[in-house]
């Protein structure tokens, strides 16, 4: 073949592929596979019956300048690190009003909701008039706010703890497909947390809710407090239920609590 | 052929829909594009991988290399759950701003 003495394709290719590996931004993975995709291309033009060099030439003005690439990857890699990059405060990288806001609505009322029962529950008992626990407990059981407590305490922990350790996303113009592979399982980890969180110490308020229902006596020994409502169920078994039935049905339109 | 900007905004859309139709590479998907488009998307190749990379990191498609039946290593992509509910709503506003203008311009607007 005249051509091939002429133009040696896999020198240029070669050549090719250390202009490309002289862009810093430009991670092994993506190196190769722009590679494929330069080769891909040739392939194509040679098919179409031009020769070595002129598939070359073209298939190389076709994935682009080295240098344009890499200042691409950068402008991807930035976005995705900004997403990341440390708000200041106690907070760290999260904020917590804007990742409220944008959570979906089932998910909002129930951290309002939560909030609620938590401060009534443990603010009520102390300041509010005298004897209110006499006139609560038998229709809340002993603990009112106690699933809903948790719930957001433990969501509050996973996400502070996510947010302090982020995904290994920030040198991001390094990463591999380990990391990446790591990564992903990490936010899919944090997300189901993030959901055991929220629906476990409602279970658990439910379960209890039943098991003491069976086992209280009928009289009160004249204990006010061991008096139990038959509308007790509603607050300690069917309202809790109707949340994790909301909260399953939630839109899991957010992967994480933390991203925007 | 189209403006800069909604190449940029039309770009998600687009990669989910085709990869919906199943697994595909960074090549083949700009053929796709081309040749679906009759020639008025014409992305250019190496600005594809940023973006497919953008969508890889928000979880709504995955990757993986695999061997071509030509020997070769590609590095295919392919949809995940995320990525197929974004599609609807992808497609949602899409088709919204498609039949407004349908109505506007008095063409037949497409069917949902």
């Amino acid at each position: 073949m005249e051509n091939q003495t002429r133009f040696d394709l896999n020198a240029a290719i070669d050549n090719w592929r250390n202009e490309l590996a002289a862009q810093p931004n430009l991670a092994p993975d993506d190196r190769r596979e722009l590679e494929t995709h330069l080769r891909d291309a040739i392939a194509r033009f040679q098919q179409q019956g031009l020769n070595d060099e002129e598939s070359f030439c073209l298939a190389r003005h076709r994935v682009g300048q080295p240098q344009q690439i890499g200042e691409e990857f950068v402008k991807a890699n930035t976005a995705a690190v900004g997403a990341n990059v440390p708000s200041g405060g106690i907070f760290m990288n999260f904020n917590l009003y804007k990742d409220f806001l944008a959570a979906p609505l089932e998910l909002r009322v129930f951290a309002i909701f939560s909030l609620v029962v938590t401060i009534l529950g443990l603010a009520l008992p102390i300041l509010g008039p005298k004897h209110l626990l006499e006139y609560i407990i038998p229709f809340t059981g002993w603990n009112p706010a106690l699933g809903y407590m948790s719930g957001l305490i433990m969501s509050f922990s996973i996400i502070y703890i996510y947010a302090k350790f982020p995904p290994l996303l920030l040198p991001s113009d390094k990463q591999s497909m380990a990391h990446r592979a790591l990564h992903h399982l990490y936010t899919k980890s944090v997300t189901w947390l993030l959901r055991l969180g929220l629906i476990a110490p409602l279970a658990v308020q439910i379960v209890f809710g039943l098991l003491y229902d069976d086992k209280l006596p009928d009289n009160n020994f004249g204990n006010p407090y061991l008096t139990v409502s038959p509308w007790r169920p509603v607050w300690t078994v069917l309202i809790p239920a109707l949340w994790i039935a909301i909260l399953l049905m939630a839109p899991q339109n957010r992967r994480t609590p933390k991203r925007a | 052929m189209l403006t800069k900007d909604l190449v940029a905004a039309s770009s998600k859309p687009l990669l989910l829909s085709i990869l919906a139709g199943g697994e595909s590479y960074g090549y083949e998907i700009i053929q796709k594009v081309r040749e679906l488009s009759g020639g008025q998307i014409e992305w250019s190749d190496g600005m594809l991988y940023p973006v497919l990379h953008r969508l890889e990191r928000d979880g709504l498609i995955d990757s993986e290399w695999k061997e071509a039946d030509t020997g070769r290593e590609r590095k295919y992509y392919f949809l995940s759950s995320d990525g197929r509910k974004a599609i609807k709503t992808e497609r949602h506003q899409w088709l919204a701003v498609h039949n407004t203008l349908c109505k506007l311009w008095k063409i037949k607007p497409a069917s949902i």
